[in-house]
């Protein structure tokens, strides 16, 4: 069911406003920090109020599609919502807003705060635009202007550290946007069109050795941004910039555009089944499972607080992929509910690894002895994420870990069980001795905590209190696991809304 | 109507007439002048381009000599386009050239002569682009190279007359090796109009000597267009001239070049399935694959502005010729877009580049440290443009390289797709050094001092701009060229 | 040997071109490289006029009655030629200009040298 009307015109809508967004600020640059600040809260709440006007639709299994103009022959500039694209578009456009109102305590004292707005705005709407395109072309539009639009944000602070992090990312993502290109040319070859469809457009009559090479490609295209093993080099590094960059962009917008990417070609390009007659499914089974170990082990070795979240995120989205690629009813539930939890748990973190920096000057794990006495607050919403990642029985991550492990079990993978169990256990490793650190050891120096805005705990707290919420109440968690529902009996059954 | 086509030449050839006598002191009128040969004859393309594209191809043969026979200018789909193209940025040059040189030379005589050879490099371009025979197109390049060299040494730096003496030599040289071209072609054929060559092609029975011949006429324009072995003069030249001569030699004089090597690659089309053909092709090939690269690492390696730009044209030139050298249907569509695409990009880049260095008079990134404070809007159209010469969606680099890509692999040539995306990736490096030189590098030692705004003037702002929206606008709706390059393609093959 | 008694003008000019062509590359005084292009162009002009020569006449092409046109030159080998010389004139002429200019700055006229001052 395709639902007609005012809706459609929604989605570029969305998209349009976060860029205007970004213009009126850079043409009110020369203007105070507050005119600022309201144009981009309100602008937020704009975009999140006009996702949830989506969501009746989705909710009974519409979809809405809008066309704008021919690219390419037979290639649309196009937007397309379906369940999946929407609880992406819902997230970032949630966690945006509690961004934006974060931004302005964070970034009060900030040299260049117009340019920070003008390049975050950009990012959201190329963030939307993704999240809403309805071809592969679409997708790669905004996923490239979403690439240029990050590196000023990385490189906010010009110092010569900023830029060499800023000069990675950009090599790292230019080198993925060029196969990704190189893939694009070679299904459009292939099939004539670049739409999304359910069950995979790319004929299996192609000859095998050429879908494989294309898969790579695509598996380089997107890995770089969604941090698959060898890809991941930019993101620890990239963590230089401002927290609620970080935050948004490299535990929610950035990282998530590239697993959606990687879940669009494997759903609605490749197909799943075409996925197993390669045996490509394997492979890919095997770089998550390398990624969440991998990057479990890294994560035990950091010093720095924000080094440790980045090594984390690199393993916890696997787990995404891992779900999806099962495809098992559970294992692509708890892919889902995974890509939904895994971010809300982390922006909680790096909101609170923000306000612990803002509060105590702390940024090294070293130095985190005696905090739960400092700043109770922060250490407490801290703690509940830092929880919720583990897998804590009672918190988010608890339910979407579960379905994976189900989802591992329905496919008769336990190796894969194993691998979920021991990247648990690692996260336990690393987080359970830094609470234990900052509740139990004492404070080396005596020097108390700020206070802080109710503009940076607010956030905190409330991301805090939704891992928990999500854990505990069974019709919070109603939301999301009917819409992961829906998507997982779409890609089961090839069912086309 | 058909004298249209001989209007369009005449009209800023008499500005290059009258410029000159008006007097020594009136360098204002010479200007004057200019822009007003430019503006017409650019209305005139306008009308002709309407003309041409509602009733087809035009043709109006000089003297009513036979076609076979006499000088012939004719406008098809693909002349008219780039005619609108590179005129439009002739246009934008002469106004942006005002201000810039006012600066540059303080003499009213050489302003004026400055003036008349940009009329005669107005006269020249349309006449090359219409010429119907190959001698007239050798004619009217030449005419133009001679224009170009005397405007890459008018500057006051020493340099330029070098970088200038050194680019007559070569392309006088190409231009020989053109008209030797030429001869054993007509000799061979018994023609040089374009359109017999190409009716005669598919019944030469004696195919070798003329596709030498060709390919020397393909060496020629090669070195018009610094194609990647002959492009020795490019970077000094371009460095040296002042910057609207850069912008005309990057932005129209090696796309004249490609012009001409495109005009040849269509007859060679035709003997396509004759026996040393894959060998000419091949290498053709294999020289733009090596330009890409070699002029995309040079501009990584250079530390002056305007030497980076001239080496990623060197890059650039490499993209044209690979499309057109495919020969798939693709790849032309390709090739031939990228002339009109990198001619708007590339005359934006160099003309801000030179809005640069008219106010700050620093030329290497070292120099042009936190400018991008000072010259908003400036370096502002340099950060919008380098994203085309990327090739970032959606600006109009990446319809281009899209298509050239596909042509490659269209030609089963997959290679050649991994080295033109390759050839992007490293334009992303340079691109990236001119960006944190402009914006991110810490200004004053990491001390925030705000830097007072110091723009260029209004008459070069505009014509930036104006070419800048064009690389965004032909990425958006490159439907627009494409669908009268379509109909040329599938004419030719 | 009846070939090279039929070409004698072809093979000259392709004499006079590989010595125009070698001038250009071999020797670094600019005035010599000039006198090379200058040579090669001579060489490419005398070859059209070879063209010109169709059935061996010699004739201006007046056609009129009993004159065959295997009698006459072909005149466009000769129009093209003279527009040829007029550019080569005009390069000539400018790329001297050059020279004196380069040799007022920079006291030397070798290439070599020049370069290294670049």
């Amino acid at each position: 069911m395709v639902c007609g009307g005012v809706f459609p015109l929604i989605l570029p809508l969305t998209v349009l406003v976060s860029y205007l967004t970004a213009f009126l600020i850079w043409i009110l640059r020369d203007k105070p920090a507050q005119i600022h600040n309201r144009a981009a809260v309100g602008s937020a709440l704009i975009n999140l109020a006009l996702v949830l006007c989506l969501l009746p639709g989705i909710w009974r299994e519409a979809a809405f599609s809008c066309n704008l103009f021919t690219f390419i022959p037979s290639v649309d500039i196009a937007f397309r919502v379906d369940g999946l694209g929407y609880l992406f578009a819902l997230i970032a456009s949630f966690y945006w807003l509690l961004t934006a109102i974060y931004s302005v305590e964070y970034m009060r004292n900030d040299k260049f705060p117009a340019r920070y707005w003008f390049f975050l705005f950009l990012c959201m709407g190329s963030v939307l635009g993704i999240a809403f395109a309805a071809n592969l072309f679409t997708l790669f539009l905004f996923y490239e202007i979403l690439t240029i639009c990050t590196y000023p944000l990385i490189v906010h602070a010009q110092t010569p550290q900023a830029i060499k992090a800023g000069r990675k990312y950009l090599v790292y993502s230019m080198a993925g946007g060029t196969a990704l290109m190189l893939s694009l040319v070679i299904t459009y070859l292939l099939c004539g069109h670049l739409d999304f469809r359910p069950g995979g457009i790319l004929p299996d009559s192609a000859s095998y050795s050429i879908l494989r090479l294309l898969f790579i490609t695509f598996m380089v295209g997107f890995g770089v941004k969604s941090v698959i093993f060898p890809l991941h080099g930019w993101l620890p590094d990239a963590m230089i910039a401002p927290t609620p960059v970080s935050a948004i962009l490299h535990a929610v917008a950035v990282v998530k555009a590239g697993v959606y990417g990687i879940l669009r070609i494997v759903i609605d390009i490749f197909g799943l089944q075409l996925l197993q007659k390669l045996h490509l499914n394997e492979w890919l089974l095997a770089l998550a499972g390398i990624t969440i170990i991998g990057g479990s082990l890294m994560a035990l070795r950091q010093t720095n607080l924000k080094k440790m979240l980045a090594y984390s995120t690199i393993s916890q989205l696997s787990y995404i992929i891992l779900g999806v690629v099962m495809a098992t009813p559970s294992g692509i539930i708890g892919g889902i509910l995974q890509m939904l939890y895994q971010s809300v748990m982390k922006i909680s973190l790096f909101f609170c690894a923000g306000a612990i920096y803002r509060q105590t000057g702390v940024s090294e794990i070293a130095d985190m002895g005696g905090l739960g006495e400092k700043i109770p607050l922060t250490m407490f919403a801290f703690s509940i994420a830092a929880l919720g990642t583990i897998g804590f029985p009672g918190t988010a991550g608890f339910i979407s870990k579960w379905y994976l492990a189900m989802g591992a079990m329905e496919a008769g993978r336990f190796f894969m069980v194993g691998v979920i169990i021991s990247g648990t256990l690692l996260n336990a490793g690393y987080y359970l001795p830094l609470l234990y650190k900052a509740f139990f050891q004492e404070s080396l120096t005596r020097q108390k905590g700020q206070a802080l805005s109710l503009l940076m705990t607010g956030p905190c707290l409330l991301t805090a209190g939704l891992v928990l919420a999500l854990g505990l109440c069974l019709w919070v968690h109603k939301l999301p696991l009917h819409l992961a529902q829906n998507i997982a009996e779409g890609v089961l059954y090839f069912k086309c809304p | 109507m058909e004298k249209i086509l001989l209007l369009i030449v005449i009209i800023p050839l008499m500005g290059a007439i009258i410029a000159p006598l008006l007097g020594q002191k009136k360098s204002q009128a010479a200007f004057m002048i200019a822009l007003i040969a430019a503006l017409l004859s650019w209305s005139l393309i306008v009308f002709l381009a309407g003309q041409v594209f509602s009733h087809g191809r035009i043709s109006y043969p000089l003297g009513n000599w036979g076609a076979s026979w006499g000088i012939e200018l004719a406008a098809d789909y693909l002349t008219v386009v780039l005619l609108l193209t590179v005129n439009s940025i002739g246009l934008l040059i002469t106004i942006y050239s005002y201000s810039y040189i006012e600066k540059l030379l303080p003499e009213a005589k050489r302003r004026i002569y400055y003036y008349c050879l940009l009329c005669m490099l107005l006269a020249a371009m349309p006449a090359f682009l219409m010429a119907g025979d190959l001698f007239t197109m050798f004619v009217y390049l030449s005419l133009f190279s001679l224009a170009a060299v005397a405007l890459i040494a008018i500057g006051r730096e020493r340099q330029a007359i070098l970088a200038g003496l050194r680019y007559l030599i070569l392309s006088t040289t190409g231009g020989v090796l053109i008209l030797l071209g030429i001869a054993l072609l007509s000799y061979f054929t018994g023609t040089m109009n374009l359109n017999e060559l190409t009716k005669r092609m598919a019944h030469i029975t004696n195919v070798k000597p003329v596709l030498v011949a060709i390919s020397i006429i393909i060496i020629g324009f090669g070195v018009k267009a610094a194609l990647f072995p002959l492009h020795l003069w490019l970077p000094d030249a371009h460095g040296f001239a002042p910057s609207p001569i850069s912008a005309i030699l990057s932005g129209i004089l090696i796309e004249l070049g490609a012009y001409g090597i495109l005009r040849c690659v269509f007859l060679l089309v035709q003997l396509k399935s004759r026996e040393i053909y894959p060998f000419i092709n091949n290498i053709l090939c294999w020289m733009s694959v090596l330009a890409i690269i070699y002029g995309a690492v040079g501009a990584i390696l250079q530390q002056d502005l305007k030497l980076i730009l001239a080496y990623s044209s060197v890059s650039q030139i490499g993209y044209i010729v690979l499309g057109i050298a495919l020969s798939s249907y693709y790849g032309l569509l390709g090739g031939m877009l990228h002339i009109i695409n990198h001619a708007v990009m590339k005359s934006a880049l160099f003309l801000s580049a030179g809005a640069l260095l008219y106010k700050t008079d620093k030329r290497t990134l070292k120099e042009l440290e936190g400018v991008g404070k000072q010259m908003p809007y400036s370096a502002g159209a340099l950060a919008l443009t380098g994203i085309a010469i990327v090739g970032i969606p959606p600006a109009c680099g990446f319809v281009s390289e899209w298509y050239i890509c596909m042509g490659a692999i269209q030609a089963g040539r997959m290679g050649f797709a991994i080295c033109v995306l390759g050839g992007s990736f490293l334009s992303t490096i340079y691109y990236l050094r001119i960006i944190n030189a402009l914006y991110f590098k810490p200004v004053n030692g990491g001390k925030d001092t705000r830097v007072a705004i110091n723009e260029a003037p209004l008459g070069m702002l505009v014509p930036i701009w104006i070419l800048t929206f064009a690389s965004l606008w032909l990425g958006i709706f490159n439907r627009w060229p494409l669908q009268w390059l379509e109909k040329m393609v599938a004419g030719i093959l | 040997m009846e070939f090279f008694l039929h070409a004698y003008y072809q093979i000259a000019a392709i004499i006079l071109f590989f010595i125009g062509f070698y001038l250009l590359i071999v020797t670094p005084n600019l005035i010599k490289k000039i006198l090379g292009i200058n040579i090669m162009e001579t060489a490419v002009f005398l070859f059209l006029i070879s063209l010109g020569r169709i059935g061996g006449g010699q004739r201006a092409p007046i056609l009129h009655e009993g004159i065959r046109w295997t009698e006459c030159v072909n005149p466009l080998p000769q129009h093209m030629v003279i527009l040829g010389v007029l550019m080569t004139l005009g390069v000539t002429g400018f790329a001297l200009f050059l020279v004196v200019k380069i040799y007022a700055h920079y006291r030397t006229l070798n290439s070599d040298k020049l370069r290294r001052m670049l």
